[in-house]
């Protein structure tokens, strides 16, 4: 029966095939519409009702049967190609062709980040000149010429009444004198220098200053802000402790240390066995310094506070010697 | 400073805490204890006491203090003297010409003493304090300055001078000239604003600084006249600064010492003389004190307290504010009014003057652990004070490069002026009092500093290297900024007013790399920013740089900066490639925001030409006339250099330069024919401008 060798053809041929390309030819010549299968159902119409519902269900029943074939061949291709594909195999364990790569300094990366969360308190970033008036860097900030609170910080000096500013303090002078009113939330950061070298001081270092004028500012503001700030740059369950100080142009003063993050407050090397860690100045401005700047100290109020960039960032990654900071050694770049 | 646990017991009942306690108890109101050390049977803390507070540089400040954090009373002693013989008026007057720089001087007469090591105890005392027991008169000076922090002095009255038999000591500025040899042994050249302590004849002691050699007590001293006085804090700090002698005496006069404190500590060391090197105490202290200083009276708004505080009103109620005062020795004086109390303030603390002082007292003993912590409004400026451009701006170029394999430095902005010259910086700002030679100019280019980077690194075996930094560089302005006090100030970098140009600048260097790799770097950084800088042939390059291998960056005709090789004179770094930039400039055309063109609509055409050229044109050149041909100009998308060649197949002297032209028109297709002629046009004028002939 012509049906049935059509049917063994397409075994045999579907057994052999050994390509894509061949297996759609195959399909084309079995299932086409010019296909072996239907040309048997061609002059179908010619036949009696019975012979014609026969005949149909049979070539049914073989286009399944090749449709099942081409599957199955499908699948045998596949699994050979699969084959090939592995056998292909390059080694995954030798380097990859780097694109090279920078790195930006320990001490943008921390400043960037304490600017990134005050950003989000409101902060506005300032900056001010490094070379500055004795008027801004001391006098302003109420130390007159002949305070003691001038040998806190030994000053360099580029003539007389010129200096290399001490602190990123004046920047808060500069900022008040600029507006018409307050509020303002301002944050600088810049270079600072000193006349001072040896292995915990360094002649130039980084400060980040904060400033917050406005009505009704307290204290509970200053902490609550410097508690926040101390959490987001290292941990969630830092806590903030604040010890009576003194700086000119902010009273009252106080220093912040916090819970020490390595022994968690049992005390080890870190924090010289105290549980608290140093890391920076602050207060409410001082009266005088509003009224030289012009505002009101009646109706506002503000406060202020003095991040040591160094100092955080020797603390963040456990850096044991400020000097390193500017030697600019790749080796220690690298690493950040 | 250092206080002896020992002799604070005795000042204050302490007895049921341990020193661990004390410190944490000192330091939580500000007295901040550094360190801690055992002395025999002693302990022995190390304060850190702030310039404010002078009333807390001895024993009786310490105890003060710890009395009113345990709310207790200090239990401090009124010292007597055993007074025989006549007065000490018979044998010493004082005569104080400096009025304001000295407004008491008190002196007594001790004779007969004798000068032997001092006993034990006070011996082992002042070791325990880091001083160095001298002998028995001089150790007690000493050892009541720690005790009550007056400074004292004792003379050896026998060298004094007596023009009618007895002594006049004149409290006076030194004399034009004036010399005198100070117990250190060094001659001191005095100037008028130095206040001494003379005789009749000369100057005895620098007052309140040092004594002098040719009074000083020794072996041989019988009689003595031991001064206990009140110098103003300013003429005593501007002699030891001058003269760069800090002494526990003068540390104490510069912060501020007690005026009505004087007697008490003379009677004590007095007493304290005779009791262990013997002698007679005249009758009566020489006392010259014109103007009694009374102790002022300051009010304080418990409002205030209460707004700027923070703090709880439990913590501060008038009755409680009352007592915590009074433990610190400040007493009420009544009210001023309905809303304020009025306290008056003991002589011995000249830091509260006004309100806020008052306000911080309380809140340093009421401790900062009662104020909440609280996060209120976050409200900026209204005014646009701030420069976001710039901190954009640097953000971004520190990123940018960083992520094509830069590695971000930080130099010192001051370098040695001997360098810079190198570097053709003839006349840096110079710091007055530099660290070092090495540390005397301020730069004015961040690639000496760079360079130094380089070296450094090589050293430790880096290869292809490359670094940036941003800084300020400084530069004298012609005319100096004025005294500032105008509201007319901007935040920018640049302050109107400063002293000195102080500039923004990018610099970054290539180890031993191509100029080429350099300058695509830069491309890309302007690709980014967005402001358009041209590389042209240098007209003002800096000396450091090669003149043939150099060009400079351009912005509207304004030169913002450099790139190329080193000059060959810098032989280490002959192979590294430099480039500057400054920020400042730039700035204002960069990151602006852009308005989106529309998606080109119709397709373009691209035609390449391979020019033949004499080997001195340059490619800009031919940009600049396919740039600068007018009918091109409407539908020029792109044009750029793909290839140049030197070499086999182009005549000596001649290179090609291959250029590829995109061309479009916006609002319909294109047409070969149409273009066809135009490109030829172009052609045309390419040779004959540059007397360039097609490559074929
Ligand atoms: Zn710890």
């Amino acid at each position: 029966m012509q049906l049935e060798s059509i049917r063994s053809e397409a075994k045999l041929k579907f057994s052999k095939c050994k390509s894509r390309e061949e297996l759609e030819a195959l399909r084309v010549q079995f299932l086409g519409k010019k296909g072996s299968l239907a040309t048997m159902l061609k002059g179908m119409g010619a036949l009696e009702p019975e012979k014609r519902k026969k005949l149909g269900a049979e070539v049914n029943s073989a286009k399944s049967e090749v449709e099942a074939l081409i599957e199955k061949a499908k699948l045998k291709l596949a699994k050979k190609a699969e084959g090939k594909l592995l056998r292909e195999k390059i080694d995954i364990t030798l380097p990859g062709k780097n694109p090279a790569v920078g790195s930006l300094h320990p001490i943008t990366q921390t400043a960037n980040e304490i600017l990134e969360i005050l950003s989000h308190l409101g902060f506005d970033p300032v900056r001010g000149p490094e070379i500055e008036h004795d008027f801004y860097n001391f006098e302003a900030l109420n130390v007159p010429e002949d305070h003691p609170a001038r040998e806190m910080q030994d000053t360099f000096y580029i003539a007389p009444e010129v200096v290399l500013r001490t602190q990123t303090s004046p920047v808060q002078i500069r900022s008040m004198l600029a507006l018409e009113k307050p509020p303002m939330r301002v944050a600088c950061f810049g270079k600072v220098f000193r006349h001072d070298q040896d292995a915990t001081h360094s002649p130039m270092f980084h400060q980040i200053e904060i400033l917050c004028v406005d009505k009704g500012i307290s204290f509970a503001d200053l902490k609550g802000t410097l508690t926040l700030l101390v959490q987001r740059l290292f941990s969630q369950d830092s806590t903030v402790r604040l010890r009576p100080s003194f700086f000119p142009f902010t009273e009252p003063s106080a220093e912040v240390d916090m819970s020490c993050f390595s022994c968690k407050g049992k005390g080890c090397r870190l924090c010289k066995d105290t549980g608290w860690i140093e890391i920076l100045g602050c207060g409410l401005v001082h009266p005088s310094v509003l009224k030289t700047v012009g505002v009101d100290p009646e109706v506002y109020s503000g406060f202020a506070a003095g991040l040591g960039i160094e100092r955080i960032a020797m603390l963040r990654y456990g850096i044991p010697h400020i000097g390193l900071f500017y030697d600019n050694d790749l080796r220690f770049l690298k690493q950040f | 400073m250092h206080v002896s646990i020992q002799t604070l017991q005795k000042l204050v009942d302490i007895r049921n805490y341990s020193a661990e306690q004390i410190a944490e108890m000192l330091t939580m109101v500000g007295l901040e204890i550094e360190s801690q050390k055992s002395f025999e049977d002693d302990t022995i803390l190390e304060v850190s006491v702030t310039p404010n507070r002078s009333d807390a540089l001895s024993h009786y400040g310490i105890a003060r203090e710890l009395a009113a954090i345990l709310q207790t009373r200090a239990k401090f002693s009124t010292p007597t003297v055993k007074e025989l013989g006549g007065s000490s008026h018979d044998v010493a007057q004082v005569k104080i010409e400096a009025k304001k720089a000295c407004p008491r001087y008190a002196c007594r007469v001790i004779e007969g003493v004798e000068i032997k090591d001092s006993p034990e105890w006070l011996q082992k005392k002042l070791t325990s304090l880091g001083l160095k027991p001298i002998n028995n008169v001089v150790d007690v000076t000493n050892w009541v300055l720690f005790e009550r922090g007056q400074p004292l002095h004792a003379f050896d009255l026998n060298k004094l001078a007596k023009p009618n038999g007895r002594v006049l000591i004149q409290v006076r500025h030194a004399l034009e000239d004036e010399v005198l040899t100070t117990l250190d042994g060094e001659k001191r050249k005095l100037l008028p604003s130095d206040l001494v302590i003379a005789d009749a004849e000369k100057a005895l002691a620098l007052a309140g600084v040092m004594g002098g050699q040719n009074s000083e007590v020794d072996t041989s001293t019988k009689n003595i006249l031991l001064e206990s006085a009140y110098f103003a804090s300013t003429g005593i700090r501007k002699t030891a600064k001058r003269l760069q002698m800090s002494t526990d005496s003068s540390y104490r006069f510069e912060r501020g010492t007690d005026p009505n404190g004087v007697i008490l500590a003379l009677d004590r060391a007095a007493g304290l003389i005779q009791e262990i090197a013997g002698g007679k105490i005249r009758r009566g202290p020489v006392d010259v004190y014109p103007h009694i200083i009374e102790p002022i009276e300051v009010s304080l708004r418990p409002a205030r307290l209460a707004m700027l505080s923070a703090l709880p009103k439990s913590e501060i109620e008038p009755v409680k504010l009352r007592a915590l005062f009074l433990g610190l020795g400040i007493e009420t004086a009544g009210r001023a009014g309905h809303e304020a109390l009025k306290f008056r303030i003991p002589t011995y603390r000249p830091d509260i003057t006004e309100e806020i002082d008052l306000i911080e007292e309380a809140i340093r003993m009421i401790g900062f652990k009662h104020v909440p912590a609280e996060l209120t409004s976050h409200q900026s400026a209204k005014e646009n004070i701030i420069d976001l451009t710039l901190e954009k701006l640097e953000k971004e170029i520190k990123s940018f490069l960083s992520h094509l394999g830069f590695h971000e430095s930080i130099n010192y902005v001051f370098g040695s002026l001997s360098e810079y010259q190198k570097f053709g910086f003839e006349d840096p700002i110079r710091l007055q009092n530099p660290l070092g030679e090495e540390f005397s100019a301020l730069r004015q280019s961040l690639i000496p500093g760079l360079l130094s980077n380089i070296r450094l690194n090589q050293r430790h075996g880096a290869k292809k290297l490359a670094l940036f930094e941003t800084g300020v560089l400084f530069d004298s302005k012609n005319e100096q900024g004025s005294k500032p006090n105008s509201k007319s100030i901007s935040m920018t970098n640049m302050a109107p007013d400063a002293y000195a140009n102080e500039t923004l600048s990018l610099a970054g260097v290539m180890q031993d790399e191509d100029f080429y790799k350099l300058k695509g770097v830069l491309e890309s950084l302007f690709e980014r920013l967005r402001p358009s800088v041209c590389f042209k042939v240098p007209t003002n390059l800096p000396s450091y740089y090669h003149p043939g291998q150099s060009a400079e960056l351009l912005l509207n005709d304004e030169s913002v900066g450099f790139i190329g090789y080193l000059h060959p004179s810098f032989k280490e770094h002959a192979k590294d490639c430099i480039f500057e930039l400054n920020l400042d400039k730039i700035k204002p055309y960069c990151l602006k925001t852009v308005t989106m063109q529309p998606l080109p609509k119709f397709p373009g055409i691209e035609r390449d030409l391979a020019l033949i050229v004499d080997e001195d044109i340059l490619g800009g050149d031919i940009l600049e006339v396919v740039h600068a041909f007018e009918p091109i100009q409407k539908i020029l998308e792109d044009v750029s250099i793909f290839d140049v060649y030197q070499g086999k197949g182009i005549d000596k002297g001649k290179k090609s330069i291959a250029i590829s032209i995109a061309l479009r028109d916006k609002k319909r297709t294109l047409k070969e024919n149409e273009v066809q002629p135009i490109v030829d046009e172009l052609t045309e004028k390419l040779c004959k401008k540059l007397g360039a002939t097609i490559r074929g």
